[in-house]
């Protein structure tokens, strides 16, 4: 990922690095697109810029990013602990060359090796007092991803008092939404209980100001105004959000007149954005949001909040957390001192006001269900951009292309398919099946990551080895979904669930919203 | 040669060794300081040490400074990194008598330059970053005027920032409050080699209990083995590890002491665990150390003779239930049965175990097999602080940072948390940073005046107690509801003269120290809780 400037973040910066380091754990709450990545980066870069100028006193403190999607997905706690030293090596060496001899790193760590191998680093920096590990997407060590017990030995080492040589040199920053909420569940350690907490609240006007100036260096102060103006007032200030319309002003923003300008950046869509927004809200969210597109006017108190979730059949102390998940979901907004929320960034309510009827007439959406969705929308999405990109690449010849790639047999059987497909539907005479729809998810896979496709993927997919694990990890699912067997477990469905959605970001981003319209 | 004698010729030396030796003997004789102890460091030119304790009351009511406290006079021009190192280095040290003030140290130089002011500066934000050490510039010490308010305006300047209610780690030591009574117990307990079990709500200060009776315990010279078992590593799932660690504790704990040494099969022996070889059997090993060493002990002419002290914090690690954690570990049964043979054939071995849940000692049988544990342990369950104990701590801390609490504001600050040491501690906390102004005195008034923005800010913790209760005793929170919605003590009662609530509620919530029934009424324990559940049930007040 290209760093972005990461604007109308200094106050977090500053909160997020004193709570790490008073606390030594902090929970960083962002919805998708908040700005999250962006903003640990950030704190990254100027940790190490700022570690750089200190010599004369070992105080001085580096914040370390660590993507945890970097991770395979049948990690274990020895790969987490082996990854953060990876990347402790790899940013310290920006700040400076190592005194004395550095050690190689171990295949297998478990956590006091772990923190053996911080405690060598730290020595071998000697103006380096401590290193905050900000974990971007925590939910990857979370659940029955990582055994209960991983999450004892973080916070064994974090509030182990005198006898944990690391408790003062060790911070953490977990990133993340909802799931965050896990870190909290344990009976006798939890860290969340410790954890400071961060929410990632939108961007104020002039901050959305200074991203539109960022991006459009050129445009003059009225124009420039408009635009502000506009982002501002659909989009709420949602970093990620105001960010896409900025882009999409500086797109034009050098051949286009005023209200060209205007109208590309209202072009922006953002609806498969909004659809995982949406599937993500809590129940309690819910409730609150559909208040909101009935109509229901005034800003909303804690109180009101916690009437609503009660009204709608929740547990009312969820009040506290959806008053939360408002504000970094990106749809609401403190007013009136932080008395109340109100409703901000139109482009999502009108989105959830167009969507509010299905929504309803699923009723409560259980997680086999979502999950099986989700799956849906992968596999379309894929066959959309395999067959975007291969008739781009080879024109005619794509479907030769994938023959060639799948191999014979496997095109026979998708041929044998199409043609049996064909005689099932008597009384659709005019249906036909395309090659694409009778492809199975694997196969879709393997057409993205063949060494002969991969370059034209690579883009977007980044990693080949990741891409593979989310293909597996939803194959097995969808397998046994479309065979209706019976109570998966549960972990499994949320591993697809995850995979799904990582993957399924990636795939409309790379198809750009024109193309993902008909997914929905 | 005389003590005063010795002083005297010692602070002679550093008079004459340097003019700021000079200038610090007689700013300190002038702020009425009583200096204790005086010498030269090693390299007599790079400076000398002073330990000295205040007679005025105004400086130890506004800032906390009581006891015997370090001023480090530095006679060269520049101080470095390694002149915090051995500062902190010799802190550490004099933090062993229990009368040393270890929260604050003065460092005297010719000036403050801004990279060490810095510095300096973020160790008084981020408590665990080191002791605290103010500095003091040559300048100020050279105000005839007033040596005095010199030393008040530095104080304003460093002691004013600090926030000793933000600590998150155990405390020992001069920062451990109160607990005497439960000490007392602890220590009769191992005096009688009885098995402890200390269980408590989470937070309220266990490890921090069991961490304070570590260091008596070893203060007196019994062999002490502490596990945290927090640190049993997330792949281990049997029992060896513990034996290992244990061994290795206990072998550190002998050391050089000539008369208990013997030939250890598994203490010392693997650095690292990982070193084990697969085919040791471990648990014989750790049997041979173990008994070898009581053996040492029995027939040693130590006197009194040494116990063997097994200290085993957050015991839900290794329970095979659903109490414990996905199964707790293999071997569980065979070593708490080893631990009650032990513990029943010797008086010169005693456990004491923490958990959040007693169920570990009441349960019978985890699964078919008999708990090897069941009634094995004295109960004792950590009390929230009492009024007293409440006010000390709050006032000791406060001091610190120019705060002071009036009795009216320690018993409401008292009143809402019920005592729970970490709501206090976080309450305490919060309220420091709405009130900035220093020096401030607090009464209940301006205690109340931030209870609501406290309970908007900062209720995660009572969420998660909201959380627990409902996923694990919904009845429970039930009662408390309607405690919180009464907002007065209730009857517990019925009409019919029946106690309305279920036996089981009713033993919970206590044990839990969550509510309190005094003749007959039923309140909530912490009034805090009682408002954030009226603020985050919808219920107007």
């Amino acid at each position: 990922m290209i760093d972005q400037p990461c604007v109308g973040r200094d106050l977090v910066v500053r909160e997020l690095l004193e709570r790490a380091a008073q606390l030594k754990c902090v929970l960083l709450y962002g919805g998708r697109q908040a700005g999250k990545t962006t903003l640990l980066r950030n704190v990254e870069r100027v940790s190490v810029a700022a570690a750089r100028g200190a010599v004369a006193f070992a105080d001085a403190e580096v914040a370390v990013y660590v993507d945890l999607m970097g991770l395979p997905y049948d990690a274990e706690p020895s790969d987490f602990y082996r990854l953060l030293v990876l990347r402790t090596g790899a940013v310290l060496a920006r700040v400076e060359e190592p005194r004395g001899p550095r050690e190689k790193p171990r295949l297998r760590y478990d956590v006091e090796a772990f923190v053996a191998a911080v405690a060598g680093m730290l020595e071998a920096h000697p103006q380096l007092k401590r290193i905050t590990f900000l974990l971007d997407e925590g939910s990857r060590v979370l659940g029955s991803r990582f055994p209960r017990a991983f999450q004892d030995n973080l916070f064994g080492i974090l509030y182990g008092g005198d006898r944990s040589p690391a408790s003062d040199s060790l911070a953490f920053v977990f990133s993340g939404a909802q799931e965050l909420l896990r870190f909290c569940e344990d009976s006798t350690s939890p860290l969340g209980s410790r954890a400071g907490e961060i929410v990632l609240r939108n961007l104020d006007r002039e901050s959305v100001r200074e991203l539109v100036y960022g991006r459009c260096p050129e445009l003059d102060r009225e124009v420039g105004l408009e635009v502000t103006s506009y982002i501002f007032s659909e989009s709420g200030g949602h970093a990620g959000l105001a960010s896409r319309m900025a882009d999409a002003a500086s797109a034009v923003a050098h051949n286009t007149s005023q209200s060209g300008l205007v109208e590309a950046v209202k072009r922006t869509s953002h609806g498969r954005l909004f659809d995982h927004w949406v599937l993500r809200l809590s129940g309690g969210a819910r409730a609150v949001a559909d208040k909101v597109v009935a109509g229901t006017e005034g800003g909303w108190s804690r109180r009101r909040i916690a009437r609503t979730v009660r009204a709608a059949g929740l547990d009312p102390f969820l009040g506290m957390l959806v008053w939360n998940e408002l504000q970094y979901v990106g749809v609401c907004t403190l007013q009136e001192d932080g008395e109340v929320l109100v409703p901000v960034n139109q482009l999502f309510w009108r989105h959830y006001q167009s969507v509010a009827v299905d929504i309803a007439s699923e009723g409560s959406s259980d997680l086999e269900t979502e999950t099986w969705a989700l799956i849906r929308k992968v596999e379309v999405a894929m066959r959309a951009l395999v067959v975007r990109e291969f008739t781009k690449r080879w024109g005619a010849g794509a479907h030769s292309r994938m023959r060639r790639i799948l191999g014979e047999d496997a095109w026979g059987k998708i041929e044998g398919i199409r043609l049996k497909a064909a005689a099932k539907y008597g009384g659709s005479p005019q249906y036909r099946r395309t090659l694409m729809d009778c492809m199975y998810l694997g196969q879709l896979g393997t057409l993205l990551e063949s060494n002969q496709s991969w370059q034209l993927f690579r883009g977007w997919l980044g990693d080949k080895s990741v891409m593979q694990r989310w293909v597996r990890e939803i194959s097995v699912v969808r397998n046994d979904l479309a065979h209706f067997v019976l109570d998966l477990p549960e972990k499994e469905l949320r591993r697809c669930h995850i995979a799904c959605d990582d993957l399924l970001v990636i795939l409309q981003q790379a198809l750009g919203e024109d193309e993902t319209v008909g997914l929905r | 040669m005389p003590s005063s004698d010795e002083l005297s010729l010692r602070l002679a030396e550093i008079r004459l060794q340097h003019h700021r030796g000079s200038l610090v003997f007689s700013f300190l004789h002038a702020c009425r300081f009583r200096i204790e102890t005086a010498r030269l460091l090693a390299e007599t030119t790079t400076g000398a040490d002073l330990i000295a304790s205040i007679d005025n009351a105004e400086i130890n009511e506004s800032y906390g400074i009581s006891g015997s406290t370090l001023f480090r006079c530095v006679f060269k021009s520049k101080v470095t990194q390694h002149d915090l190192d051995d500062l902190d280095k010799r802190l550490t040290e004099l933090a062993q008598t229990d009368i040393f003030n270890d929260q604050i140290a003065f460092l005297i130089l010719s000036s403050v330059p801004d990279e060490l002011r810095n510095s300096l500066y973020r160790r008084v934000d981020r408590p665990t970053q080191g002791h605290i050490i103010v500095p003091i510039a040559q300048e100020a010490l050279e105000r005839q005027t007033s040596p005095l308010d010199a030393l008040r305006d530095v104080l304003d300047i460093w002691l004013y920032r600090r926030d000793l209610f933000a600590h998150t780690s155990p405390v020992v030591g001069s920062r451990f409050f109160g607990r005497e009574n439960i000490l007392a117990t602890l220590r009769n307990a191992i005096a009688y080699s009885k098995p402890c079990g200390i269980f408590g709500l989470r937070k309220v200060g266990k490890t921090s209990l069991l961490q304070e009776c570590e260091r008596r315990t070893r203060g007196m010279g019994d062999l002490v083995a502490y596990v945290d078992l927090l640190r049993l590593p997330a792949d281990v799932g049997d029992a060896r590890w513990l034996y290992w660690r244990i061994a290795n504790l206990l072998h550190a704990e002998v050391g050089n002491r000539a008369q208990l040494k013997f030939d250890w099969r598994l203490g010392g022996r693997y650095e690292d665990y990982l070193d084990l070889p697969p085919e040791l059997p471990v648990a014989t090993a750790f049997d041979s150390d173990l008994s070898g060493l009581l053996r040492r002990i029995v027939t040693s002419k130590l006197n009194p003779k040494p116990k063997v002290v097994l200290l085993l914090d957050e015991i839900e690690r290794l329970l095979p239930t659903g109490l414990g954690k996905e199964g707790g570990i293999r071997g569980f049964f065979e070593f708490f049965s080893y631990l009650r043979g032990i513990a029943q054939e010797t008086v010169h071995f005693a456990v004491v175990v923490t958990g959040a849940n007693p169920s570990l000692v009441e349960v019978p049988q985890f699964g078919l097999r008999d708990n090897p544990v069941f009634n094995f342990f004295e109960e004792v369950y950590l009390q929230l602080l009492n009024p007293e104990e409440t006010s000390g701590m709050i006032r000791r801390l406060g001091k610190g940072m120019g705060m002071t609490f009036g009795d009216d504001g320690c018993h409401r600050i008292h009143r809402l948390t019920g005592g729970h040491p970490y709501f206090v501690r976080a309450f305490c906390s919060y309220l420091a940073k709405q009130r900035r102004e220093r020096p401030i005195h607090i009464s209940s008034g301006d205690v109340d005046m931030v209870v609501d923005a406290y309970l908007e800010n900062g209720g995660k913790d009572f969420r998660e107690i909201a959380a627990r209760l409902e996923r694990d005793y919904p009845e429970e929170l039930a009662v408390c509801v309607e405690l919180a919605h009464a907002a007065a003590p209730i009857s517990i009662k019925n009409e019919d003269g029946r106690v309305m609530w279920s036996q089981g509620s009713v033993k919970h919530l206590i044990g839990y120290q969550l509510v309190r029934i005094d003749d007959g009424m039923a309140r909530l324990t912490m009034e805090l809780f009682g408002r954030w559940i009226q603020h985050w049930h919808g219920v107007e007040q």
